[in-house]
């Protein structure tokens, strides 16, 4: 007997044959004398099976699977897949704000000052190297008449903000554009220069400003220094620091090996005196 | 049909969920509803213990079997998809269970293939005078049933599928994991294994 007759004899005593079909393998079959045991035997083989129905009740209960299930440790079940990555983002969240707060308290508080070089006579007029025209030098006790003010960058000395790189970066910056002077700090607009003598009234009015900058009154920058209209040695007190500011003096030197203005940092500006 | 159920808009359809379904007992029980979980428990365990017990047949070790699926059901509930029925998720499960079984215990296997054969020599060593005495229907059946247990797990799963429990092909093909096809040609190899171990006795009463 062959295998497929074999199979089809196996379909059909279990009843997975159609009719047609069937009329034809029991019609083969019985011209088969071993055809037809294998097909009695297959009968015989369902018959059985079907009576193997006499299983015994089982004993299963609820309290014996939570305790299986307690015992495993499986005392939830399993969440959906998308709420399993909610803890990525609050994770990323968290991540950045600590990032963003260690980066803050790293960072000093306020811009350092840019001031002159250290004098030992806090009321002198520094000495600045101030080209003007005609050859003449600026002598400090007099304003430059033509050479323009300091620039006042964006980044002009506000104590209640918190100094950044790149703030110092383009006050280091300014002081290379223009290397004979200490300080670049003023408005984009060149002020108009003005040739009156500095006068006390002035200098109490640049402490003033100074000093309502340093109350970090939020003086923007078009309140600092005013003085800078007032173009070249405005005797201007540098803002009083807060206790902790630190404060950049760059000189009118340039360094021999880098070709850069030289800065210095100071505790205290009790020395130092702001002007251009 | 009166369904206890909660009507529910969907666009311009009108979807109706019957809160007591598979579906709805596996997502409530997903949640952390373990009375739900009980619920689907109450509901198919006898079925999935005969199937057990026809896989295993000692009542203590298909309790054991049915017990250990449900758990692992319930730590993978995640993993059950709407599509499929949740006794063919359950079947498959039991199903793999006594493939590993199989096959950490392959000499108990063959211990059991021992003895089924050692139970069939009663009928070429019995009495052969009284050969109607050894033809009663609950030695034959006790045969059957002994073949059936040494047959291989794949063997046996699918007859206990086809045969006892009536399964469709299509659900057998989708706790096997296979194709209609595939299922079929593997219930046909299964019954042709197990007529080879029962045939030599099963053939001498008829003939």
């Amino acid at each position: 007997m062959n295998r497929k007759l074999d199979e089809k004899l196996i379909e059909l005593a279990f009843g997975d044959l159609p009719e047609e079909e069937a009329t034809r393998v029991v019609g083969e079959a019985s011209q088969d004398p071993e055809a037809a045991r294998a097909l009695q035997d297959y009968r015989d083989m369902r018959d059985g099976l079907r009576k193997l129905s006499d299983i015994p009740p089982h004993q299963l209960s609820n309290e014996r699977l939570r305790a299986a299930i307690l015992n495993r440790g499986a005392a939830k079940p399993a969440r959906p897949a998308g709420i399993s990555w909610l803890w990525m983002p609050a994770a990323a969240a968290v991540l950045t704000l600590g990032t963003l707060m260690i980066r803050q308290m790293q960072t000093p508080t306020v811009e350092p000052s840019v001031a002159i070089k250290e004098s030992t006579n806090p009321l002198q007029i520094p000495d600045l190297d101030v080209p003007v025209a005609g050859g003449t030098t600026f002598d400090g006790a007099t304003m430059a008449t033509k050479a323009p003010a300091p620039d006042i960058t964006e980044s002009a000395p506000r104590v209640a903000d918190a100094p950044t790189t790149s703030s110092a970066n383009r006050i280091a910056s300014a002081a290379r554009r223009s290397p004979r002077r200490s300080i670049e700090t003023r408005p984009k607009a060149a002020p108009k220069v003005d040739d009156t003598p500095i006068s006390a009234d002035m200098v109490a009015l640049a402490s003033n400003v100074g000093n309502r900058i340093a109350d970090g009154s939020g003086a923007r920058n078009e309140a600092a220094p005013a003085p800078m209209t007032m173009a070249g040695a405005t005797a201007m007190r540098a803002p009083a620091p807060t206790p902790k500011t630190p404060i950049i003096i760059i000189e009118a030197e340039t360094d021999a090996l880098t070709g850069a203005q030289r800065a210095t940092e100071v505790d205290n500006a009790s020395n130092v005196l702001v002007g251009g | 049909m009166a369904l206890d159920g909660i009507l529910t808009m969907r666009g311009s359809m009108v979807e109706r969920m019957d809160t007591d379904s598979d579906v709805a007992l596996v997502r409530r029980a997903r949640e952390g509803d373990y009375a739900a979980f009980e619920m689907l428990f109450e509901r198919y365990r006898t079925l999935v213990y005969r199937f057990a017990y026809q896989m295993v047949p000692r009542r203590d070790d298909a309790e054991d079997l049915v017990q250990e699926a449900f758990v692992r059901a319930y730590q993978n509930l995640d993993r059950y998809r709407d599509e499929a029925k949740f006794t063919t998720w359950l079947l498959r499960i039991v199903t793999n269970l006594c493939t590993d079984q199989a096959r950490m215990s392959t000499r108990r296997q063959a211990l059991e293939q021992q003895e089924a054969a050692g139970a069939l020599d009663w009928m070429t060593i019995g009495d052969i005078e009284n050969p109607i005495e050894n033809l009663e229907a609950d030695r034959r059946r006790e045969v059957l049933r002994k073949a059936l247990a040494a047959l291989p797990v794949h063997h046996r799963s699918v007859i206990v599928l086809r045969d006892l429990e009536e399964r469709e092909y299509g659900e057998i093909a989708s706790i096997l994991g296979c194709t209609v096809g595939g299922a079929k040609l593997r219930v046909l190899r299964a019954r042709r294994a197990l007529r080879d171990r029962v045939a030599p006795f099963l053939g001498e009463e008829s003939r």
